[in-house]
């Protein structure tokens, strides 16, 4: 199957993964001093080169103390991923450049202080870019040139028959070695994106799924006479529909990211005030809190420009989320007005309001919010698909958010006729 | 002897089409709707069988079974839930369960017959002619 096409950047998913990866690297460098210490400092001890053995020490002793850092830096930034990012790139950089330091103070062409470029190589694997890799590696190449080139000049002579098997060959071994990095690595993010995908799939057919094993047991229920009350008969009817308006509206969300982004349709003009009643009736009634909606129009004749499908698409991914995740009985404020060139769309509740964290992901796909994944009926695709359709009407989302409740802000382009 | 069933869901409407199928059947049926209730009345009662849905708040179905370690022999517990991923399923089985069933695919009828057949005792051996 190919995976390629589905996307994990931007998902904690990814952050996720690369705070491992980066846990992997600061293992990998505790690898690293380790070996720094029995290619570097072991020969001078038998040497008697003790200046080396001071040089050698200090900088197993600096790796030690900024490895740590990287740890401790890990920890506290794990959904960071540009931070993550940058820390990698920091490590690499040192590694380069210790291993240019060591290179050119033991001097000469030593496979051994060749070998320690192989831990930044390896390293760069880590993060997800073959680009980079290629360039660690090329980056590796000068560095071991530079420095048995300087060494040579220190000494005072350059014996060019002697540097330029090394010069050549060494750099070749390191671009080598980087793609056999960048094959591991791939087939590694193949892993990753299947438990991705993996996850995704459970999570779509469960939601999916909830809606017709409701409709099962209803019908299952009525065919079997149960319940034999009347009015208990038409409230099980009455689930029938919600449920069944639930599982369209989250084929239509599906549906919706799928489409991106060929989203191409004719723009009309749209009666929002029409759109915006019908939809948070239904909404509404669907939550079980028709009584919690408090709607204010200041006319019949508000209009936009847009698609009515898509934008009650938009609408109800609002609303439903308004209804959710505020108690029942709270009431949902929704508010519209026109504003200059513009057409307002509010939707306030008295729910517990968002986190910072939660704020930060909320046009994320596929991420719910925290503590309410398992209650709520969708696939955290909502917000994410009513951005999209809002930017594609040359429109706008706002969100403010606090312990007293959430405001959805939709800035529509209004409609003119033409 | 009435038997007695533990309904571990979330979904009010779940719980109210299972609890009311039960119900009519002749089960005792108590409902809790996360696993942290659901962990506090297994401490307090015996029940014949648990049915566990996986997606739950606080403390989810796989945390729920790690932590219903003492169960009594007689017990049988069952996953229901909609929630396939091959993981969760693999997890619940070593945990000790005694079946898996989708929602979707589990009406109540189906269930009940199900429950029927694990609660009734099993007849005893009639020991061969001689």
């Amino acid at each position: 199957m190919d995976l390629s096409r589905f996307e994990i950047s931007g998902s904690d998913l990814e952050s996720n993964v690369i705070s491992l990866q980066n846990a992997k690297l600061i293992r990998l460098r505790w690898v690293y001093v380790s070996v720094l210490a029995v290619v570097a400092v072991l020969p001078a001890f038998f040497t008697n080169r003790l200046s080396s053995v001071t040089f050698f020490g200090v900088a197993a002793l600096l790796t030690f103390l900024i490895n740590g850092c990287f740890y401790v830096f890990n920890k506290k930034h794990k959904q960071n991923v540009s931070a993550q990012h940058i820390l990698v790139g920091a490590q690499l950089l040192l590694d380069i450049i210790l291993a240019s330091l060591i290179t050119f103070n033991q001097g000469g062409i030593d496979a051994r202080t060749a070998a320690l470029y192989a831990i930044p190589v390896t390293a760069a694997g880590l993060l997800f870019s073959e680009l980079i890799v290629h360039c660690v590696a090329v980056c590796s190449g000068i560095g071991y040139v530079l420095s048995i080139v300087l060494y040579s000049v220190r000494n005072g002579a350059i014996d060019w028959q002697e540097l330029l098997p090394a010069i050549i060959f060494y750099p070749i071994l390191f671009i080598i070695y980087s793609t056999l990095v960048t094959y591991l690595i791939k087939s590694n993010i193949n892993e990753v994106r299947e438990q991705a995908y993996d996850s995704f799939l459970a999570l779509l057919t469960h939601q999916l799924k909830r809606p017709a094993s409701t409709a099962s047991s209803i019908i299952d229920q009525l065919e079997h006479g149960i319940p034999d009350n009347i009015d208990k008969q038409k409230h099980y009817i009455s689930i029938l529909k919600s449920e069944n308006q639930t599982l369209l509206h989250l084929l239509n969300n599906l549906l919706e990211t799928a489409a991106f982004p060929s989203f191409s349709d004719k723009q009309e003009v749209v009666n929002l005030s029409r759109l915006l009643q019908r939809v948070a009736y239904n909404t509404a009634e669907a939550s079980g809190r028709e009584t919690d909606v408090k709607i204010k129009l200041p006319s019949d004749h508000l209009s936009v420009a847009g698609n009515s499908g898509r934008l009650s698409t938009a609408l109800t991914n609002v609303l439903n989320n308004a209804f959710q995740y505020s108690p029942a009985g709270s009431p949902v404020k929704i508010d519209a007005h026109e504003s200059g060139g513009s057409v307002i769309v509010s939707v306030e509740d008295a729910g517990k309001g968002l986190t910072e964290e939660a704020k930060n992901k909320l046009f994320k796909k596929y991420t719910l919010h925290e503590n309410q994944e398992a209650g709520v009926r969708g696939l955290g695709l909502g917000l994410y698909v009513t951005k999209k359709i809002v930017q594609a009407y040359d429109g706008n989302l706002h969100i403010v958010s606090n312990k007293d409740g959430t405001k959805v802000m939709l800035i529509l382009k209004k409609g003119t006729k033409k | 002897m009435t038997k007695r069933v533990l309904l571990i869901e979330d979904f009010p409407v779940i719980q109210n089409l299972y609890g009311d199928a039960l119900n009519n059947a002749g089960f005792a049926v108590d409902i809790a709707a996360d696993g942290k209730t659901a962990l506090d009345k297994v401490g307090q009662y015996q029940y014949d069988v648990v049915l566990v849905d996986l997606l739950l708040p606080n403390v989810n179905g796989i945390q729920f079974l790690e932590q219903f370690t003492n169960r009594p022999p007689q017990t049988s517990v069952f996953i229901l839930s909609d929630f396939t991923d091959p993981k969760s399923v693999e997890q619940a089985k070593k945990l000790g369960i005694k079946g898996y069933m989708i929602k979707a695919e589990t009406t109540p009828s189906q269930l009940i017959e199900k429950l029927k057949l694990t609660t009734e005792p099993t007849p005893a051996t009639e020991p061969a002619a001689s």
